[in-house]
């Protein structure tokens, strides 16, 4: 019903969720435009702070701590979330100086990850919290209309916030130099501020607005992980009206998104358009709102910043080692299907290969051109839908409308990103992601019962028809889109793509088109992603498409290693073994310290992964350049590849003709893989002092050892076996090292020889470097302050 | 076809302001195709900026560029680097983590890619009429700006001097009509210098029209036909190198103690 009175009541509400954005949203662009490094975890600093709140606040008969309600504000307003903000300052982002868009992004992405993780491990999702609303029964009367006092609250709470920040940001002398950051971090060091320290106030301030904003909303809902994690989203989108940087244009940002969020439900959220719904409309108008302010935005200018020494290196792959691994691949498949005889057990290989692909669509995009996607399972989503609509009765059109369909929507969400810069591309594809859980996949018409049943493949010749069978063609498509994606990377194209995230600016003044090629990649990558999901031949529950699983894919991809398509595997390897293998494997282990604490495994792998991509901030290369650089030298070495070959070829046949049980060809297996391969070429090559010998029989004196090992009984838990089989391989490889006496050690990553005579003008000095000067010098930080 | 001698590219009015700094004022320049004309000042006069204008990495406040009598204000960077305005960067803008020879080859596949829609010139420093593969484009290129032993080396790896000829023979792999050139000499030594005025002479002699920012004095002289002087963003003098080198404007503002040496 339109009537002035629901307008009315529909405005107020309305602009208490946009004085909400409002506060939140301005925490965000303090922080970025200090730091700059965007947090994508800025809503999950909220969230961990609202549960935190409802912890300390609430009564002992739900297990809170009963605190008085103004000492808990206090306290996590203003001690616990400053206190976070600056040691995820100190801790994680300080290590970031120099590193790619790409690592940073997705650093903070993990840090999303791993918060979200934290709270559902510590505080289950299986009990409604719920936060009371200060003087919850008082209102004014307005008119018809009633406001209650927490409405009021919150408004005069961010007009609060933007007087004092305006205060803090142009009147106190930190607050200009945390402008000034931006403008030039080391003219600001120069002229004697301290940037790390201004970087974590910003972060502290950034954390607090984040926490005000959580425990308010969380007043208004409940204390919901998710729904409070992914209002970075709605933060975004009213940061972007002003360009992320403009505090002012920010409230403008939120007044309209919180107006319009309230007018959408009240308007739209009972309307049908056939027969799909408009329910989740609101939900979505951040992203419609994201797309709307970037249309309108100029195309950003090409800044020539001069050279970025980015520290990831990558190898050019050769296409003699891509077809080997290709054809190695699909032939250890095979192996391991056919050793793991029940059908049911081999659902963890088919994930496996199911995330690789996923993973690897992301290596021309992310890896070769540097951009990147947030959005990888909502393609795979579309990949999937297309396939359960139009596949049913000839399925090969099936997976040729879903490529399409997905190309055609890549390059329609890339559009408008791709023409500004680096960052929007994640903000748009993560405000597509969610645009896609709340608004298509969200379709009793698409997604009956919350599940999408995509057909299997029936290409007449051969249809899977179990679980090997889905291996296999899994198997064979990443082999071979992994030939194609490396014969694109030793192409002109590649060669595009690696210049286009080396220098944007110089591809242009060549005459590239830099928005068309980005597309074209963008395309590509998003169709490939779909085929993932038009192949998955099973029922994928909608929640699998949603923005967490997209960000969650990307990180794993990244810390597998984006830039190889070895890496796409090894991601693939993570997402299975961490998402599905070890939770069911190990659903009945815990990890305890003397009774101390105990957490479950499956609640330990809920934040593990977050954790292990916030460590990319140390090794952006991720797993895969760690891996390649162990096991090059075997691949240079005919004799120690003959021999990498054959050591696992006989144990897979003693086990499939049963001369030893599985868990014995596992052991075995990961001691030849983790101590023999590894150590073949030092042994096979004459070294001076080396006792080759001694140290070969001691690995076959271990290989044996482990294999008589009869772990299918002597050890009851699965987890136990793991960890010891692990440690069965250092200890192996260990006294091999010893016993030969002189292993060289391992080749170092081939970081580029910095020449000297570039120091400071083809890059920014680092704070290494002023570091080295320093000591160079004799200086050290006491002399400046007496300077000062 | 214009005569080797005609102006090719020129601005008129171009002004860039940066909030309330006027950073370009005014600023009217003819470059011609067949010389070497040069763009001097102190740091800060704007000469960066006005390259930025006119590769159209930057949008000027106000005037035109023009590119053999055609508007080309309001192009994009790929658009006028695909009718022949190609440059290189102060702060250099090579791609770091690939080698010497793909940097040069990237820019002549890109090239290759663009001139079936828009044709390109002819490769000036190849004998004229031969028609060259890629690889022997990249070849050539590499072995006239002596870059020939660190084709397979990292451009990351180089020293300043060298990195910035990757960057000339990757600007002269798109065969362009005019060349921006930002500083290319820093980094070289004297007898490195001297080649590289040679080698800029031979490709003006076959017709191109080269911009040349440089703060090495004795270069500007030797090979500049013309020079324009920049100086809090207006051009203050302009002139034969001769007419320069006696402007007592000029002396005051910037040459002063290298002249008077």
């Amino acid at each position: 019903m339109i009537t002035f009175a629901n307008f009315l009541s529909f405005t107020i509400v309305g602009i208490a969720t946009a004085a909400v954005y409002a506060i939140a949203a301005s925490g965000l662009v303090v922080t970025y435009s200090t730091s700059g490094i965007f947090n994508f975890a800025h809503g999950a600093i909220g969230m961990i702070s609202a549960f935190l709140y409802w912890q300390v606040s609430a009564p002992t008969a739900v297990g809170g701590w009963a605190w008085p309600t103004w000492w808990s504000l206090i306290f996590v307003i203003f001690i616990a979330a400053p206190l976070l903000g600056a040691t995820i300052e100190r801790v994680i982002m300080r290590g970031l100086d120099g590193a790619s868009e790409v690592v940073k992004i997705v650093v903070t992405v993990s840090l999303l990850l791993a918060l979200y993780g934290l709270a559902l491990a510590i505080w289950p999702g299986n009990l409604t919290r719920s936060i009371p609303r200060l003087f919850a029964d008082k209102f004014v009367r307005l008119g018809t209309v009633n406001v209650p006092y927490h409405r009021i609250i919150i408004l005069i709470a961010a007009i609060i916030v933007a007087i004092v920040l305006r205060l803090v940001l142009y009147r106190s002398r930190s607050g200009v130099a945390m402008r000034a950051v931006v403008d030039d971090r080391n003219l600001v060091r120069l002229n004697g501020a301290r940037p790390g320290r201004l970087s974590m106030l910003s972060w502290a301030i950034g954390a607090s607005l984040a926490a005000l904003s959580g425990v308010l909303v969380a007043a208004l809902l409940n204390v919901d992980a998710i729904t409070l994690t992914l209002i970075v989203v709605n933060c975004y989108a009213a940061a972007v009206v002003g360009k992320l940087k403009s505090l002012p244009m920010t409230f403008l940002g939120a007044l309209i998104l919180g107006l319009g969020e309230s007018y959408a439900a009240w308007l739209l959220g009972a309307k049908r358009i056939g027969d799909y719904s408009l329910g989740g409309i609101q939900f979505a108008l951040p992203a419609i709102m994201l797309f709307v302010v970037m249309v309108l935005q100029p195309q950003a200018r090409l800044r020539a910043v001069g050279v970025q020494r980015v520290r990831e290196s990558w190898r050019v792959p050769s296409m003699k080692g891509a077809l080997w691994g290709a054809g190695a691949l699909v032939v250890i498949v095979y192996g391991i299907t056919d050793l793991i005889g029940a059908d049911p057990a081999r659902a963890p290989v088919v994930s496996v290969m199911f995330g690789a692909i996923i993973c690897l669509s992301l290596v021309p995009l992310t890896g070769y051109a540097g951009q990147i996607s947030l959005a990888q399972m909502s393609f795979m989503g579309i990949g999937a839908v297309a396939m359960s609509q139009v596949g049913e009765h000839k399925t090969p059109a099936g997976v040729i409308v879903a490529l399409a369909i997905c190309a055609v929507v890549g390059a329609l969400v890339a559009l408008p990103a791709l023409r500004l810069t680096g960052i929007y591309l994640a903000l748009a594809t993560a405000a597509f992601a969610l645009f896609m859980s709340k608004l298509v996949f969200s379709q009793l018409r698409l997604v009956p019962g919350q599940n999408v049943k995509v057909p299997k493949l029936d290409l007449g010749v051969f249809a899977p028809s179990d679980n090997q069978q889905q291996a296999m063609l899994l198997a064979v498509v990443f082999a071979g889109l992994a030939i194609f994606v490396v014969w694109l990377r030793r192409g002109s194209y590649g060669r595009r793509l690696i210049a286009i995230k080396d220098s944007p600016v110089a591809c242009a003044t060549l005459g590239l088109d830099l928005t068309r090629t980005k597309i074209g990649v963008f395309a590509l990558s998003a169709s490939i992603a779909g085929l993932a999901g038009a192949l998955a031949n099973r029922s994928i529950p909608a929640t699998d498409f949603d923005l967490i699983s997209s960000m969650s894919v990307t990180m794993l991809a990244v810390v597998g290693g984006i830039g190889a398509v070895g890496g796409a595997l090894v991601g693939g390897v993570l997402q299975g073994t961490l998402a599905t293998f070890i939770p069911n494997l190990l659903h009945d282990n815990a990890l305890g310290l003397f009774g101390f604490f105990k957490i479950q495994v499956p609640s330990l792998m809920q934040f593990t992964p977050g954790f292990i991509g916030i460590s990319l901030g140390r090794n952006p290369s991720g797993a895969m350049g760690d891996i390649a650089d162990a096991y090059r030298a075997v691949g240079e070495s005919r004799e120690a590849t003959a021999l990498s070959i054959t050591g696992p070829v006989v144990l897979w046949f003693l086990a499939r003709s049963h001369s030893i049980s599985n868990w014995t060809f596992i052991a075995t297996i990961v001691v030849v893989v983790m101590a023999v391969i590894p150590l073949l070429p030092v042994l096979l090559s004459p070294i001076p002092g080396g006792r080759a010998g001694l140290a070969g029989a001691a690995l076959i004196i271990g290989v044996v050892i482990t294999g008589a090992i009869d772990w299918g009984t002597a050890i009851g838990s699965s987890a136990v076996r793991l960890v010891l089989m692990v440690l069965a391989a250092v200890v192996v490889a260990r006294v091999a090292v010893e016993l030969h006496g002189a292993v060289p050690a391992l080749a170092e990553r081939p970081a580029p020889a910095p020449s000297p005579d570039l120091f400071g003008i083809d890059r920014a000095i680092l704070r290494t470097d002023v570091s080295t000067i320093d000591r160079a010098l004799g200086v050290t930080e006491e002399d400046f302050r007496v300077l000062a | 076809m214009s005569s080797p001698e005609a102006v090719l590219l020129s601005t008129r009015g171009l002004t860039v302001r940066f909030g309330g700094h006027l950073a370009v004022s005014d600023v009217d320049l003819d470059v011609s195709a067949g010389r070497v004309t040069g763009l001097i000042g102190p740091n800060g006069a704007g000469k960066t900026t006005t390259f930025n204008m006119i590769s159209g990495v930057l949008r000027p406040s106000g005037g035109t560029v023009r590119l053999d009598g055609a508007d080309i204000s309001r192009l994009g960077t790929h658009k006028r680097a695909r009718l022949g305005v190609g440059r290189t960067f102060q702060r250099l803008e090579i791609f770091s983590s690939m080698t010497v020879r793909d940097n040069v080859r990237v820019g002549a596949e890109i090239r290759q890619g663009w001139s079936r829609v828009t044709p390109s010139g002819a490769q000036l420093l190849a004998p004229e009429g031969s028609v060259l593969s890629i690889d022997d484009e990249v070849d050539l290129l590499l072995h006239r700006l002596g870059l020939d032993d660190v084709a397979g080396s990292l451009a990351s790896a180089l020293p300043t001097g060298q990195a910035r000829l990757v960057e000339l023979a990757r600007a002269l792999a798109i065969r362009p009509r005019v060349l921006l050139l930002d500083e290319p000499a820093s980094g070289l030594d004297d007898s490195e210098t001297e080649a590289f005025g040679e080698l800029l002479a031979e490709l003006a002699a076959a017709g191109l029209a080269i911009f040349l920012v440089e703060h090495d004095v004795a270069l500007v002289m030797s090979v500049c036909s013309h020079i324009y002087v920049l100086d809090f963003g207006q051009v203050i003098a302009s002139g034969t190198p001769a007419e320069i080198q006696h402007n007592q404007v000029v002396l005051d503002a910037y040459l002063g103690s290298a002249a008077a040496s």
